[in-house]
């Protein structure tokens, strides 16, 4: 069963082992529908030790909707070994199907009739239902199709919002991002003032932009989600805000914009309350507690790449604060003696050797190993001689460059260009 | 031909383009005579002072054409370059460029080193006496230079900021500019200065060109390796080149390609297997060398590197993290420290290096001087552009140029308004 993100064909899927805490009943029980039926099926093949009850619930949920695709899709996979009452029901998916075919014919001539008729308001919400037919039997491009029909028949700004929702939501479950954050953008210029769908909005947005790899934007669109998304939402609940929110501001604010955004920030902390291991983990970061908040990070990553949209994500994230973990533990030394700070960030010193050598490369930390001694002594740049040396390559270039121009100049006017030989028969390339 | 000997006798103090005429009627006349003949004539007409250069010329360059004993006209065409008159001389430019082509080609095969004094001299005759107009004769100077390896000579012919192109004083031809780039960037790199190599190669790439040329090629392939001895950050062709070129390219430079590529890997045994590989289409170019260079390059580079990241470092771990597996590594370290590329200390008891900061400091007068005379160049290469770019602007072509595709209906963009356009065809029809 394929996972419309899951994009790595040939790819292993990794196996984990989730850590004590975590409940599979807990982590869906808040969803239904697709959302819930996407991410069970993501689980089930991750984690072996609990793939079967996952099975089951998916299986179950599905009765309830009208997924008859995915339903054979998944006894193809599952077979018969979750045992009565979980086996095919062979009866009810035939059943959905002709109603669903029924149901589509008729909305189908419905449409057209409206269209005969020039009924503007018909034809919009002809083109919806249409739309959230295709959507619920998991046919999201036609569904998508029909959502954007609709912008030719929108009257009035409520009309344009709904549609914008409409098509974000099938985007997301469709996993096309770049849409998402267009019609975001659309929504958020329509609308007025309501603020369920504006936290709707954000909150969406931010997914698209963590799935993107753009973990600052998305950092800053999770924090400003209202907490009206609570209850509103059946694609994005406000737990995995907190989560994703909270773990890409630690990987891209600075402090101050920590501290504003998060930590001081009175509607984010409502949401990073559902997620106590999470803001442990942020405020440990902030008061440079950075052996216990990486450790927690660890223990949490297991769990976290049971996430549908971040597990990609989840490992990008975690060197990241590591390392800003690193610039911030040196950044008020002079010197530092390595076998401290590899304590400190529980590994041995060659390896932190490495880890700074990388960051020294790439210009994050401006420090140099003393290798023989193991410290590390901070290193001023000196800004004059650097601007000397800019400002003498910088002319040196410029020389370069003009001398090729007049030459090039002096060619052209006495035209003198490479011609193809005339005298002999062979003409040159 | 004894009328062509009086022709040249009785015009050539008084009218030469009289004479010029006459000869070229003549050439005829001078093919046809005996070998016998064409010597006696030439050596009538050989004078020290010079008087009958343009005589002599005709009929040595007639020499060209026909058999000949090698030695003999080596010794008279020495002998002319060096009696030579500038006026004469300037009058037939083509026949003496092809009299000097003849004259290198027999050198190069017998002797070069006996060219290079006349071709200097032939030089400032046919150019100018601070000898930056281009000549034909340039080229065939640094040919012979570089076959007799005598590179010392020529190296101040390559140190001249711009060269003047005139067509029609030294019938230069386009061919001649590129082989004299060719030529200089090989002098370069034998002399070891590659910037100034890889500048002069790039002159050569970014010739305007409707077609590719074999020198072309073979210019950017030194380029390419050039570049990377340099450690410069790109070794890709020139935006304002042609684009036949960069196609070319891709097709019959591959291996270099790789090499660059390899290079950029920054491990110097991925590069060395690279070269390897390709060490026969190095060594068919003549580029094997180069390529040797560039992999002692990439070791440099590499320890540079840690020079930034480390304070001090254990001689095992500077060999494991450049991927320097010879055992050659403290004498390539003292080598750099010697030539101030790295600024280190070696403390062979404990085995370690420690790296300091670089001890320029830019505060003495040679930085002084420096900084002055860059200043005066940058400024005078500016003015020259600067007055190029008027004179493109106020040239009739642009002008109309720019009339024609404002009529041609772009309204979108109108280069200049009223005021500009009126003033500027004001400019140029008082002659600017």
């Amino acid at each position: 069963l394929k996972m419309q993100h899951e994009q790595r064909e040939g790819s292993e899927i990794e196996l984990i082992q989730p850590s004590l805490s975590w409940d599979l009943g807990d982590r869906v029980s808040e969803y239904h529908g697709f959302a819930k039926i996407q991410r069970l099926l993501f689980i089930a093949e991750r984690c072996p030790s609990v793939s079967d009850d996952a099975y089951r619930i998916a299986i179950d949920e599905l009765k309830q909707t009208q997924h008859t695709a995915i339903y054979r899709k998944v006894f193809d996979i599952v077979q018969d070994r979750l045992g009565a009452p979980h086996v095919i029901d062979t009866t009810w998916a035939d059943g959905v199907d002709k109603k669903s075919q029924n149901t589509h014919e008729r909305l189908e001539i419905e449409l057209q009739g409206f269209k005969a008729n020039l009924v503007r308001s018909k034809i919009r919400t002809g083109l919806n239902e249409l739309g959230h037919f295709y959507r619920a039997t998991g046919d999201f491009n036609n569904a998508l199709r029909n959502f954007i029909r609709t912008q030719d028949y929108c009257i009035s700004t409520d009309h344009s919002v709904e549609m914008c929702m409409n098509i974000i939501k099938v985007s997301i479950e469709m996993g096309n991002f770049g849409h998402v954050r267009s019609y975001v953008t659309k929504a958020e210029q329509a609308i007025e003032d309501d603020p369920v769908i504006l936290a709707q909005l954000k909150a969406t947005d931010g997914l698209a932009n963590l799935c993107t790899h753009k973990y600052k934007l998305a950092a800053e669109k999770f924090v400003l989600t209202g907490p009206e998304l609570a209850g509103n939402m059946d694609i994005l609940t406000c737990r995995e805000v907190a989560v994703y929110g909270g773990l890409c501001a630690l990987a891209e604010f600075n402090r101050g914009e920590l501290k504003r955004n998060v930590l001081e920030n009175v509607n984010f902390k409502q949401f990073l309350e559902l997620v106590p291991r999470v803001n442990q983990i942020i405020v440990d970061f902030y008061n440079c507690q950075y052996a216990s908040c990486l450790e927690s990070f660890e223990s949490l990553k297991n769990d976290l790449k049971l996430d549908i949209y971040l597990h990609e994500h989840i490992e990008g994230i975690y060197e990241k604060v590591r390392n800003k973990a690193l610039v911030q533990y040196f950044s008020p030394y002079t010197s530092i003696d390595l076998g401290n700070m590899a304590e400190a960030f529980q590994t041995d010193v060659s390896g932190l050797e490495k880890e700074l050598a990388k960051l020294i490369v790439g210009g994050q930390i401006s420090a140099r190993i003393d290798s023989h001694n193991k410290r590390l002594y901070a290193r001023e740049t000196d800004v004059r001689c650097q601007t000397f040396e800019e400002a003498l390559s910088v002319g040196e270039e410029f020389q370069l460059n003009a001398r090729s121009m007049v030459l090039r100049v002096n060619l052209i006017r006495n035209n003198m260009w490479v011609t193809p030989k005339k005298e002999k028969g062979r003409k040159k390339r | 031909m004894e009328e062509v000997v009086n022709n040249v006798f009785v015009l050539s103090e008084v009218d030469l383009d009289d004479l010029k005429e006459r000869l070229e009627n003549s050439q005829e006349i001078i093919l046809r005579s005996t070998p016998d003949q064409l010597e006696q004539a030439i050596t009538q007409l050989y004078l020290p002072t010079g008087d009958y250069t343009l005589g002599l010329l005709y009929l040595l360059s007639v020499k060209c054409i026909l058999e000949f004993d090698p030695t003999v006209f080596i010794q008279q065409v020495t002998g002319f370059i060096s009696s030579a008159n500038s006026v004469q001389l300037r009058k037939a430019p083509a026949k003496f460029r092809l009299l000097c082509e003849k004259y290198t080609d027999i050198c190069c095969q017998e002797n070069p080193i006996i060219a290079i004094k006349p071709l200097s001299e032939a030089i400032w005759k046919i150019g100018n006496p601070t000898g930056n107009l281009l000549t034909p004769q340039h080229w065939m100077l640094l040919k012979s230079a570089i076959l007799a390896k005598c590179y010392h000579a020529v190296v101040p012919h390559l140190k001249h900021s711009v060269y003047n192109i005139e067509n029609t004083l030294t019938n230069v031809e386009s061919k001649d500019v590129r082989l004299f780039y060719y030529y200089g960037g090989i002098i370069f790199l034998s002399q070891k200065e590659f910037r100034n190599a890889v500048e002069f190669f790039r002159n050569v790439i970014s010739s305007p060109a409707l077609v590719t040329s074999v020198i072309m090629i073979e210019a950017y392939k030194k380029y390419v390796l050039a570049s990377l001895i340099i450690n410069s950050t790109t070794t890709q062709v020139p935006r304002y080149a042609s684009n036949g070129l960069i196609r070319h390219v891709r097709s019959l430079c591959s291996p270099y390609e790789e090499f660059a590529t390899s290079y950029r890997t920054n491990s110097l045994e991925d590069l060395s297997k690279c070269l390897e590989n390709h060490s026969e289409e190095f060594v068919k170019d003549g580029n094997f060398g180069l390529a040797k260079q560039v992999l002692e390059s990439l070791a440099r580079e590499n320890i540079a590197r840690l020079t930034k990241t480390y304070l001090t470092l254990s001689i095992e771990d500077i060999a494991t993290q450049a991927g320097l597996l010879d055992g050659h590594l403290i004498e390539r370290v003292l080598s750099m420290i010697q030539k101030g590329q790295v600024f280190a200390k070696i403390n062979e008891l404990d085995g370690m290096i420690s790296f300091h900061e670089s001890t320029e400091k830019y505060n003495s007068t040679t930085t002084l001087q420096y900084l002055d005379k860059q200043i005066h160049e940058t400024i005078g290469l500016y003015e020259q552009l600067t007055t190029i770019d008027n004179e493109i602007a106020f040239s009739n072509e642009y002008i109309h140029k720019i009339l024609r595709s404002d009529r041609g209906g772009s309204r979108s963009w109108s280069g200049m308004d009223e005021d500009d356009y009126n003033s500027s065809l004001a400019m140029s029809m008082s002659g600017m």
